[in-house]
C-alpha cells in the first residue's frame, strides 16, 4: 500500500515537472523578450548594492522609481557655482529652469532606464533637459536612440529625435510644431510643456508661450512646474497687457 | 477535497489571523501602505506609477515574510510541541492533513493581500488613479509566487533539520528564483560545459520567478499576455510537486 502510494506521489512529480518544461518551452519568452537589459548593462554608479538588490528581490519597477527619485533631487540641487571658492551657489534666473552643467545627468537617466527599459517618461524627461536645457544635444539623441532600441513600438522617441535635429539647425518653425504633437500624449513630461513655452517666449511668440504656460499649470502634477508655470504667466499676462488669469 | 481537510483548513485560518506575527506584519503593511503616499510625493510627475509600485512591492513583501515564516512553523512546530498527535490519531489521512494545513495558510495569505490591495487601491484612486485591470494581473500573480514560494517553505521545513535553515533556504531560493534570467545569461557566456549543464540545472529546478513577476512588465500589457496561461500552469505545477515532495517526507515522520 505504501509502495503504491510513493509510486503515485513520484508519477505526480514526474508529471508536474514534464508539464512544467513544456510550459517553459512553449509558452515563456526568452530574456530577450522580457525586455531586461543583462547585469553587466546596468549603470550601478554609487547604488549598486540597491540597484542588484533590487533586481534581486524581483522589484525592478520600484528600484528604477527610487533612481528617478535620485534622479530628479540630483538636477534640482542647485550646482556649485562660479563663486564656489567663497562658497557661494550657483543661483538660476527664477523663469528659466534646469540650466547648469549637471555633468552626470545622462549617467543618471540612464541608470533609470536600463533598470527598467520600459520607463517611457524618464528617457523623454532626460532627453527634454539635455536637449534644451543643458545644451548636450548629442547625450540626448544617444539616451533617445536606447529608447527605440528597447521599446520601438514607442513613437515619442521619433518625435523628439526628430526635433533636437530641427533644433540644431535652427528651425524653429518645425521644432514647435513637433513639440506641440508630442504635449498631447497624456505621458508628455511636463518639463517639455515647459521647453516648448520657453521656445515661444525666446522667439517672441508670447500669446502661443502663454496658452502653453497655461496647459502647464493645468496639467502637472509636480507642484515646482506649478509656481514656474504661475511665474510664466504673470510676466508673460504683463508684457501682452492682459489680466492676470 | 475532503471535509475533514476543509476542517483543517479552517482551523488553519482561524489560527493564523489570531497569531500575534500575523497581525503585526497587517499592521505594519497597513502604515506603509500610509507611508508610501510621501514617498511618491517626491516622484514629481510619476507620484502615481512610484505610489502604484512601491504599493504592489509592500504588499508582496508582507506576504512573502509572514507567508514564509508561517509555512515554516506550520508544521514544524506542531511537531515539536507533539500536538499533531492528537489531531493523527484520529481517523485522518496525512495528505489531508499536509492539504488542509497549506490551503488554511493560502486563504489566510490570500485574504490579507485582498485587504492591503483593497486599501493600496483606495490610495490610488484619491491620488487620481485611473482603473487598469493589469493591477488585478498584477495581484493575482503576486499571490502565485507567495504560493509557490510557501509551498516550497512547507517542503523545506520538513526536509531541514531547523526552522532557522528552512527559512534560510527558502529566501536563499526567493532571490534566486528572481536571478534565474541572468543565471540562464550566465550560463550560455562561460566557456566550461560542465558548469554551463550545473547552472542549466539550477535554473530548471529553482522556481522561475520571473516569469509570475507581472508588476514588473505593468506598461508591457503585450508581454504579459503572451504568458499569462503559461505562468499559471507553472506555478500551479511547480507547487503540487512541492506539496508532494512535502507529503512524501512527511508520511515518513513518525511521532
Amino acid at each position: 500500500m505504501e509502495q503504491r502510494s510513493s509510486m503515485i506521489q513520484l508519477a505526480m512529480v514526474v508529471a508536474c515537472t514534464i508539464a512544467v518544461g513544456v510550459a517553459a518551452s512553449l509558452r515563456f519568452p526568452q530574456p530577450a523578450a522580457l525586455n531586461f537589459p543583462p547585469l553587466n548593462e546596468l549603470r550601478f554608479g554609487d547604488h549598486a548594492l540597491m540597484d542588484v538588490g533590487g533586481v534581486f528581490l524581483g522589484l525592478r519597477r520600484l528600484t528604477a522609481d527610487l533612481a528617478w527619485i535620485q534622479l530628479l533631487l540630483y538636477y534640482g540641487t542647485p550646482e556649485e557655482g562660479p563663486g564656489e571658492e567663497s562658497g557661494g551657489h550657483h543661483h538660476p534666473d527664477p523663469l528659466s529652469y534646469g540650466g547648469g552643467r549637471y555633468e552626470r545627468f545622462l549617467e543618471y537617466c540612464q541608470r533609470v532606464v536600463r533598470i527598467d527599459p520600459s520607463f517611457i517618461t524618464a528617457y523623454l524627461y532626460g532627453a527634454g533637459a539635455l536637449a534644451w536645457n543643458l545644451k548636450r544635444s548629442d547625450e540626448a539623441v544617444e539616451l533617445l536612440q536606447e529608447g527605440v532600441q528597447r521599446n520601438p513600438q514607442a513613437w515619442q522617441f521619433h518625435k523628439y529625435l526628430a526635433a533636437i535635429g530641427f533644433k540644431q539647425r535652427g528651425e524653429f518653425a518645425k521644432v514647435a510644431s513637433l513639440l506641440e504633437e508630442a504635449i498631447r500624449d497624456p505621458a508628455c513630461p511636463s518639463m517639455v510643456i515647459n521647453i516648448l513655452g520657453n521656445t515661444y517666449k525666446d522667439e517672441g511668440r508670447y500669446p502661443e508661450a502663454l496658452r502653453v504656460f497655461l496647459e502647464l499649470y493645468d496639467r502637472a502634477k509636480d507642484p515646482e512646474y506649478q509656481t514656474t508655470a504661475l511665474k510664466q504667466i504673470r510676466w508673460l499676462s504683463e508684457r501682452l497687457h492682459l489680466p492676470f488669469p | 477535497m475532503t471535509a475533514k481537510a476543509l476542517s483543517i483548513t479552517r482551523y488553519t485560518v482561524i489560527q493564523l489571523f489570531r497569531n500575534k506575527l500575523f497581525s503585526i506584519l497587517g499592521i505594519f503593511g497597513c502604515i506603509l501602505l500610509g507611508a508610501s503616499l510621501l514617498i511618491a510625493s517626491l516622484g514629481g510627475d510619476q507620484q502615481l506609477r512610484v505610489l502604484l509600485d512601491l504599493g504592489l512591492a509592500c504588499l508582496e513583501f508582507l506576504a512573502l515574510v509572514s507567508g514564509v515564516f508561517a509555512a515554516v512553523t506550520l508544521i514544524l512546530e506542531e511537531m515539536e510541541a507533539r500536538t499533531i498527535a492528537l489531531v493523527l490519531i484520529r481517523p485522518l489521512h496525512r495528505a489531508e492533513y499536509l492539504v488542509g494545513r497549506f490551503l488554511g495558510l493560502l486563504t489566510a495569505l490570500l485574504l490579507s493581500m485582498g485587504i492591503m490591495a483593497a486599501l493600496h487601491l483606495g490610495l490610488l484612486f484619491f491620488k487620481g488613479w485611473r482603473w487598469d485591470a493589469s493591477y488585478l494581473v498584477a495581484v493575482a500573480f503576486s499571490a502565485g509566487k507567495i504560493m509557490v514560494i510557501t509551498s516550497l517553505a512547507l517542503f523545506l521545513s520538513l526536509f531541514a533539520t531547523s526552522s532557522i535553515s528552512a527559512l534560510t533556504l527558502t529566501f536563499f531560493l526567493w532571490v534566486l528564483g528572481h536571478f534565474s534570467q541572468e543565471l540562464k545569461f550566465l550560463a550560455n557566456k562561460t566557456g566550461y560545459p560542465a558548469f554551463t549543464a550545473l547552472v542549466k540545472a539550477i535554473y530548471y529546478v529553482v522556481p522561475n520567478f520571473a516569469y509570475l513577476n507581472l508588476k514588473d512588465h505593468l506598461e508591457g500589457t503585450g508581454v504579459m499576455g503572451r504568458w499569462l496561461g503559461g505562468a499559471a500552469l507553472y506555478a500551479v505545477c511547480y507547487t503540487v510537486a512541492c506539496l508532494t515532495l512535502a507529503l512524501g517526507l512527511f508520511r515518513r515522520k513518525e511521532f
